[in-house]
């Protein structure tokens, strides 16, 4: 049986569809990429409640996918408490700076994924929390706010580095795609800007529910910014898998013959 | 309210990374996160299913239900994506047999040309997803009438058993492969025992399925009832035996922690 290990050189050259379709099907076996995908039939269905299109179908569908994405949020407590538990094992180690982005990181989307946990608890019936709700849906949303803000931050910092970078880079398709990465940037930064915004109307209606009025409070917006921040989320996935393919590409054309010589 | 809720930080840039050993709490982790929809069966089968069958638990208890009806369609909520992956495999394992071009799939490190034996056993593992579909429509949006899958259950029987039955075959394999008496390094004994050891308790796992799949098929086929606490153990010796495989092989490795 022929057998060939594989190097870069194998990858094709262009992005293509079979490679499509395994970067997806990864995606769509990991849990975030499960829970986006789960979010894209729930996003469709309640477009489809809100245009009136079979109605009850979409209805039951969207309420019955709700409670699963939720489900999520068991995995992510545990899987964010194991990241606080490594930051407290390595943090003799570690520079102070690392270590409380890092705990931040964790503990926010901890404190966000323990919300969603409690909301799950209580649409599956499983613990109905009544007047809690409006206090877990308020930290819910204030942390998936306060994470996207420093994600915006984060990323403004990033584009700051790649420019940097640039200015030292003369090879042209090492620039293409570090700028092809800025835009990829300012993608991400757009996106968390939709889920800012979210979160203050969302933040608004919760708290001061009689001043929850008029154009942006209604449902349609939600939808609007949800459908939005979901586009960008699979766009994102996938320039970020084409660049990476690019960038795999480059290398193997300049390092890695150079690598095998020596 | 609609609530995308999946953000996660973009990092960038070579990360410094920490090696240290994993304890069980790293290991118990790695399965949730890991393996999520495992921990999903691991719940209703472990915390529901056999306390029920050994009478410590009413049938008319809500909360075991609502639990055992949440684990359920969380588990089976993973098919689409487990279908598309299969079929994906299916279509690059034939077009690697056909053309004979050498493809690596999933973890593979390095690529093979593909033997017909691989395209019918990656075709056979989308029966499975098919069926938990079909499950997941008739339990969770459409209601379609459990008869109309009841034939579906039965071919899925026959994927199971022949699917797990190869894998048995390929771990005794292994296991017939992985001799200790070759050896004289204390180290390389140490390993070899752990690899040894690892497969045995995967085989347990692996002849547990192949039971299930050959009850399901007697059952559909042949109309052979079967004592619904055979099937609740058998399904509990899969996940304790996968779980117990899974925590021998991580206890024994070092994880890598990102130092930023």
């Amino acid at each position: 049986m022929a057998a060939t290990t594989l190097n870069p050189k194998t990858v094709a050259n262009n992005y293509s569809v079979s490679q499509f379709a395994n970067d997806f099907s990864k995606m769509a076996s990991s849990r975030d990429g499960a829970k986006d995908l789960l979010e894209v039939v729930i996003n469709a269905c309640n477009w489809m409640s809100h245009l009136g299109m079979n109605k009850e179908i979409a209805g039951a569908t969207s309420s019955t996918l709700g409670p699963i994405k939720q489900g999520f949020s068991i995995t992510d407590l545990i899987h964010h408490f194991g990241g606080l538990y490594d930051q407290i094992r390595v943090s003799e180690v570690k520079d102070s700076d690392a270590l409380k982005r890092e705990v931040f990181h964790h503990a926010i989307l901890g404190v966000k994924s323990g919300a969603e946990f409690a909301m799950f608890l209580n649409t599956t019936g499983l613990y109905v929390i009544k007047e809690g709700m409006k206090s877990i849906k308020t930290i819910f949303w204030m942390a998936l706010g306060v994470f996207d803000v420093v994600n915006i931050y984060s990323n403004v910092g990033k584009i700051k580095d790649y420019r940097a970078q640039l200015d030292q880079v003369r090879i042209q398709n090492h620039r293409e795609i570090l700028e092809s990465k800025i835009n990829l940037t300012y993608l991400q930064i757009i996106q968390s800007v939709t889920l800012v915004a979210m979160a203050a109307i969302s933040l608004v209606s919760i708290v001061f529910a009689a001043a929850a009025q008029g154009f942006l409070f209604n449902p349609v917006v939600m939808l609007g910014l949800s459908s939005a921040w979901l586009v960008l989320q699979f766009v994102n996935h996938f320039y970020d898998k084409i660049i990476a393919h690019r960038e795999n590409n480059l290398f193997a054309v300049r390092i890695w013959p150079k690598a095998k010589e020596a | 309210m609609s609530t995308v809720s999946n953000t996660r930080f973009h990092e960038c840039g070579p990360q410094n990374k920490s090696e240290v050993k994993n304890n069980p709490i790293d290991v118990f982790v790695k399965y949730t996160t890991e393996k999520h929809y495992s921990f999903a069966k691991a719940i209703y089968v472990l915390g529901v299913d056999v306390p029920r069958a050994l009478g410590l638990m009413s049938e008319n208890n809500q909360t075991a239900t609502i639990i055992k009806e949440n684990a359920t369609l969380f588990k089976l909520s993973r098919s689409p994506a487990v279908f598309f992956n299969a079929v994906n495999t299916t279509i690059r394992t034939s077009w690697s047999y056909l053309t004979g071009n050498p493809i690596a799939n999933g973890n593979e490190k390095v690529a093979k040309v593909k033997p017909l034996s691989q395209v019918v056993r990656d075709a056979a593992g989308i029966v499975n997803p098919v069926n938990e579909m079909a499950t997941f429509l008739t339990k969770a949006i459409l209601f379609i009438p459990k008869a109309s899958i009841h034939t579906l259950k039965g071919v899925n029987g026959i994927a199971l058993t022949f699917l797990m039955g190869w894998k048995t075959c390929e771990s005794v394999h292994t296991l017939g492969k992985n001799r200790v008496c070759d050896l004289t390094n204390d180290e390389a004994i140490v390993a070899r025992q752990t690899e040894i050891n690892g497969t045995l308790l995967k085989i347990v796992a692996e002849v547990s399925y192949v039971a299930i799949g050959v009850i399901m098929t007697l059952a559909v086929f042949a109309g052979v009832a079967v004592n619904p606490l055979v099937l609740t153990a058998l399904s509990a010796t899969t996940v304790v035996f996968s779980i117990l495989e899974f925590s021998y092989k991580n206890l024994l490795e070092e994880k890598q922690i990102n130092l930023g």
